[in-house]
């Protein structure tokens, strides 16, 4: 029986080859699976900016008899699933802010810099288009550092729908809108986009073909790579001034990062499917890249999943109801400067997200976990975005979209939480934290601790989890 | 002693998450035993600091053209990397911006057991890395050469060690001859020494070694390594001498690695990289697709070098009458069939950077032009201008032109209409009001929507501009032009956002090529025997 190319493992250039599973697929005689946790607890946070227009996605009613609003239509059938959650706001992000110590800063426009930038880290960022940026930690890397112990060799992965195509803002360099994740202040974390690159990072190191003695061998080689450069790091450090040192450091915890990958480069427990092939079409990878995802979670791979939700051009594979493709930028219409027909483009732009979100949500609970449960019910995935950002005037009791001023607002976030967290969050309710709302870092306590993190405090004013959604 | 720059302060920062100690940004520096300095103190120039570059990687392109002449690789397996972030300047080489996070030492490491294993497998390239008959003397030489030319510098000993012990460990368990040299050369290809650029740096200016300039001169002029005849004169220590750094330039820029410079600098300095995510609208533009893009980034780069080659003025980057296009982009422009290469436009409807495609279609939404962003896009990147930030609720009164309003002239009328708005836009839009007869792609258009293209604007010092040649000459004439020119390809000589503490080479320079009436030679020249360029240190 003809054993698997080696090279399609190792994902960079490996060519796009479809791999049909056998049993050949587990090494002979490598032992099967890691540790016997049956319910892995993970998180996934995705991002789309912009904002959403609320009306169609904010039940008129509280608790747990809401009407589905319209927009949300196409996952009515998971409601169980989801909570719907109004009021959260990330006023660190806002223009005008006053930290808790009382100190002001008004830093002006820049409000899809910090949209970006400040959803997963609730922080202050400084405005500059200099070399001196300067952000936090997200909470996809908090909870990393903690689940790490799980897949010491992949603690979390950062995906894109499309990649580049982003620039600064008002003052506000490109590096502000580059990356949701941030592993500190000053280092925001590269993420892929085309799946082939991402089925390589999952799978990177797994070979069918290679028996015990083989794997042990190369082991030793590789080691012995990794030691070198080691080496070389060790008496680099010593020349360099601190900037540099710090830019050196973390290249050394890349390599300590690929050590960990090298020893545990043995059996895989899973059936990691085909190479998946690259297409070039939008709709498609965001296909592909839930696939994905869902096979990171059923073969354990890792459990900190980060998305950005984003399309570079316009969303021209979309069109208003009894209207043409879309066929400008998904900012310039987000303002509804143009009325009513800018109202139906970005509905239709969000019918499309809150239809991906169900897809990703499929896609989750399609795997199931050694504890009998689905693989979304162990997990909790944050879908949304750091701008209410649909013109809406606050004090409409009918929150009817139109145009208006205050666009830019970083209250009353739109906001879908997926997933049960192991049982620690009951889903297929509303939940309406009225006019004062919550941190969004409030949530995102909640959800280090859904995974064993009992995490104090996150960012700027996450102080305590939300009770509420334990249901 | 420790110091605190005005700029920028790097927070110790201990690699256990959540733990931060930042000082915070502190004004000023402090001299040895001194106060603070003061760079906007008269008596500054005097002793200016050229400061201290943070150490960076490879970028994806640097990666390529380093792999391509170290080891005769084609494949720019760096394509499949992350991009890399940018800098405020729009550049790809600062290293504040540059990481080294784990999704990409995965990818160094793939791309690094690649490239050893194709080149090893090549007849040819494997009897330059290996010249000698297999053994352990072959194998430490072999290494020991490969690593001086990959490093860029004299390896020195206590350096060897890790990558013999390399190559004897797997000789020790059974692998052959060629296994075990390409696992030293992994070793080589991974190394901080290889995929970054450290600069030995202290508290007081001091002038960089001769290996280190080579590297810069190189990352610079080609974004490559220093080829045989760089590292020669930096091992005689012959590139101190100012008259040597001149005919290198000359050299360097003469030679097809120079391609490197003009896709590395003039496409991110004009924003034309962008082009690659533009989407114009398929509806609009259905001939629109990646050969298009590729035509219009190659047009960028081609006609950078003309402009460089011919030893043109640097405002001829602007008042150039010519372009370069291939058959495909000729097409686009509306030329008869087999049109390639340099072509002038005596009619004026083409030449100078105002006119490339790449940045007209970077510079329009994907359905219209954008007079806005053209302006906004000449005032930061030619003129070092920006606008300031926008009033906060400015996206409640954009383009807003009502019914009546049919082309975007039109729509944008009412900035000028509004106080509020005229400040910015007095300024912004008339430079691109007199674009206007290019369309969202950069192609030629005389109407639009039916109604024909006016292109007339007034400038706020009542100056008044019609169409594209007119714009710019007045923009070439305009003294901040020549100094944005000379502050970007600082920054970018450099991998750093320029600041105050700058400012004196900055007029200098920009002097020197005013007076002179200088070409890119003559400027790159100065950037490069100046001491921004030459020493390092202070401002730590």
């Amino acid at each position: 029986m003809k054993r698997l190319p080696r090279r399609a493992f190792l994902g960079g250039s490996a060519t796009a080859i479809g791999l049909p599973f056998l049993d050949a697929m587990l090494p002979k005689g490598a032992s099967v699976a890691k540790a016997a946790d049956t319910s892995p607890r993970r998180l996934v946070f995705v991002h789309v900016p912009n904002g959403m227009i609320r009306t169609g996605i904010t039940p008129k009613q509280a608790g747990i008899n809401y009407e589905m609003p319209y927009q949300l239509e196409s996952i009515a059938d998971l409601r169980s699933n989801f909570l719907i959650l109004t009021g959260l706001h990330n006023k660190p992000g806002s223009g005008n802010y006053t930290y808790p110590d009382g100190t002001v800063s008004n830093d002006g426009p820049g409000d899809h810099a910090r949209d970006t930038a400040t959803f997963l880290t609730a922080t202050r960022i400084k405005k500059t288009a200099g070399d001196d940026f300067s952000n936090g930690i997200s909470v996809d890397q908090e909870a990393a550092g903690y689940l790490k112990k799980y897949t010491p060799d992949l603690p979390s992965m950062q995906l894109s729908a499309s990649s580049g195509g982003y620039g600064g803002d008002s003052g506000y360099g490109p590096v502000y809108q580059s990356a949701i994740s941030w592993a500190g202040p000053t280092t925001p974390l590269d993420s892929l986009s085309r799946p082939s690159d991402i089925f390589g990072r999952l799978f990177m190191g797994f070979d069918p073909d290679e028996t015990e003695a083989e794997r042990i061998r190369r082991q030793h080689r590789e080691q012995s790579v990794l030691d070198s450069v080691l080496g070389d790091i060790h008496s680099l450090e010593s020349k360099l001034g601190p900037n540099d040192r710090m830019k050196l450091d973390e290249y050394l915890s890349s390599i300590r990062h690929l050590e960990t990958r090298l020893q545990a480069s043995g059996a895989l427990s899973c059936d990691p499917g085909s190479l998946p092939q690259d297409s070039g079409d939008f709709e498609k990878s965001v296909d592909q890249i839930y696939e994905l995802i869902k096979l990171a979670f059923a073969c354990d791979r890792t459990r900190v999943i980060s998305l950005m939700l984003r399309k570079g051009g316009a969303y021209d594979f979309l069109s208003p109801p009894n209207g043409s493709p879309i066929t400008r930028g998904h900012h310039t219409i987000s303002h509804l400067v143009g009325g009513d027909p800018d109202v139906a483009e970005i509905e239709v732009i969000n019918r499309w997200q809150i239809q991906s979100f169900g897809k990703l949500l499929r896609a989750i609970a399609s795997a199931t976990d050694g504890d009998g449960q689905s693989a979304l019910h162990n997990s909790l995935v944050l879908f949304g975005g750091g701008l209410d950002g649909t013109g809406h005037d606050a004090n409409d009791p009918e929150l009817k979209p139109k145009q208006s001023g205050a666009v830019h607002r970083h209250n009353n976030l739109p906001i879908l939480l997926g997933g049960q967290g192991g049982g620690t969050v009951r889903g297929g309710r509303h939940i309406d934290f009225g006019k004062e709302g919550r941190p969004i870092a409030d949530l995102y306590l909640s959800m280090l601790h859904s995974v064993g993190h009992m995490a104090k405090g996150f960012g700027l004013e996450g102080t305590a989890p939300i009770s509420e959604l334990a249901g | 002693m420790e110091f605190a720059t005005k700029v920028f302060v790097r927070c110790p920062w201990v690699l256990l998450l959540g733990i931060v100690a930042c000082s915070g940004a502190v004004e000023g520096a402090a001299g040895p035993g001194e106060g603070p300095i003061d760079p906007n103190d008269p008596n500054y120039c005097q002793a200016p600091i050229p400061g201290s570059v943070t150490m960076r990687r490879l970028n994806r392109m640097e990666y390529n053209n380093t792999v391509r002449d170290l080891l005769g690789d084609t494949t720019a397996p760096a394509d499949s990397f992350p991009e890399d972030p940018k800098s405020g300047d729009g550049f790809t080489n600062n290293g504040a911006f540059l990481s080294t996070g784990p999704t990409l030492a995965e990818m160094y490491s793939t791309s690094a057991a690649t490239l050893v294993e194709t080149a090893l497998a090549d007849p040819d390239r494997r009897a330059k890395l290996i010249p000698c008959e297999p053994g352990e003397a072959c194998a430490k030489s072999s290494l020991t050469a490969f690593a001086n030319r990959a490093w860029r510098r004299p390896v020195e000993e206590q350096e060897l060690t890790g990558l013999h012990r390399v190559y004897d460990l797997t000789i020790e368990d059974g692998g052959t001859f060629d296994e075990a040299v390409a696992l030293g050369m992994r070793a080589v290809l991974m190394s901080p020494h290889f995929l970054f650029r450290p600069e030995t740096t202290s508290n007081t200016p001091a002038p960089l070694t001769d290996h280190e300039l080579a590297s810069r001169l190189s990352y610079f002029l080609w974004s490559s390594m220093p080829d045989d005849e760089l590292m020669a004169l930096a091992a005689e220590g012959a590139l101190s001498d100012t008259d040597t750094l001149r005919a290198q330039v000359d050299r360097m820029l003469a030679d097809p690695k120079a391609t490197g410079f003009y896709e590395g600098f003039f496409m991110y300095w004009l924003h034309v990289d962008e082009v690659r995510f533009s989407e114009p609208a398929p509806s609009i533009f259905p001939t629109f697709d990646d050969e298009l893009r590729t035509s219009m980034m190659s047009e960028t780069a081609n006609f950078a070098r003309a402009v460089v080659e011919d030893r043109l003025p640097i405002e001829a980057l602007l008042t150039a009458n010519f372009t370069v296009v291939d058959e495909r982009l000729a097409a686009h422009y509306g030329m008869e069939e087999g049109n390639a290469g340099r072509m002038e436009f005596a009619d004026g409807t083409r030449g100078g950077i105002l006119t490339l495609s790449g940045i007209l279609t970077a510079t329009s939404h994907p359905d219209a032009t954008s007079p806005v962003k053209r302006g906004k896009w000449i005032l930061e990147q030619l003129l070092c201008s920006p606008p300031p930030d926008p009033p906060p609720n400015v996206e409640a009164i954009i383009e807003k032109g009502g019914s009546e309003a049919k082309t975007q002239r039109e729509r944008l009328e009412q900035h000028r209409a509004d106080p509020d708005c005229a400040g910015c836009h007095s300024v912004m839009d008339p430079l691109g009001f007199a674009l206007e007869n290019y369309d969202a792609t950069g192609a030629w258009r005389d109407t639009e929507d039916g109604e024909p293209i006016n292109t007339e604007g007034e400038l706020p010092n009542g100056t008044v501009v019609t169409g594209a040649r007119d714009l710019s000459e007045t923009l070439a004439s305009d003294p901040r032009y020549s100094a944005c020119t000379t502050k970007k390809l600082m920054a970018y000589s450099l991998g750093r956002a320029l600041t105050d503490y700058d400012r004196c080479y900055v007029d200098a320079i920009t002097e020197s090529v005013q007076e002179q009436n200088k070409d890119f030679h003559g400027l790159i020249v100065d950037i490069i025997t100046s001491d921004v360029f030459r020493t390092s240190g202070g401002l730590q």
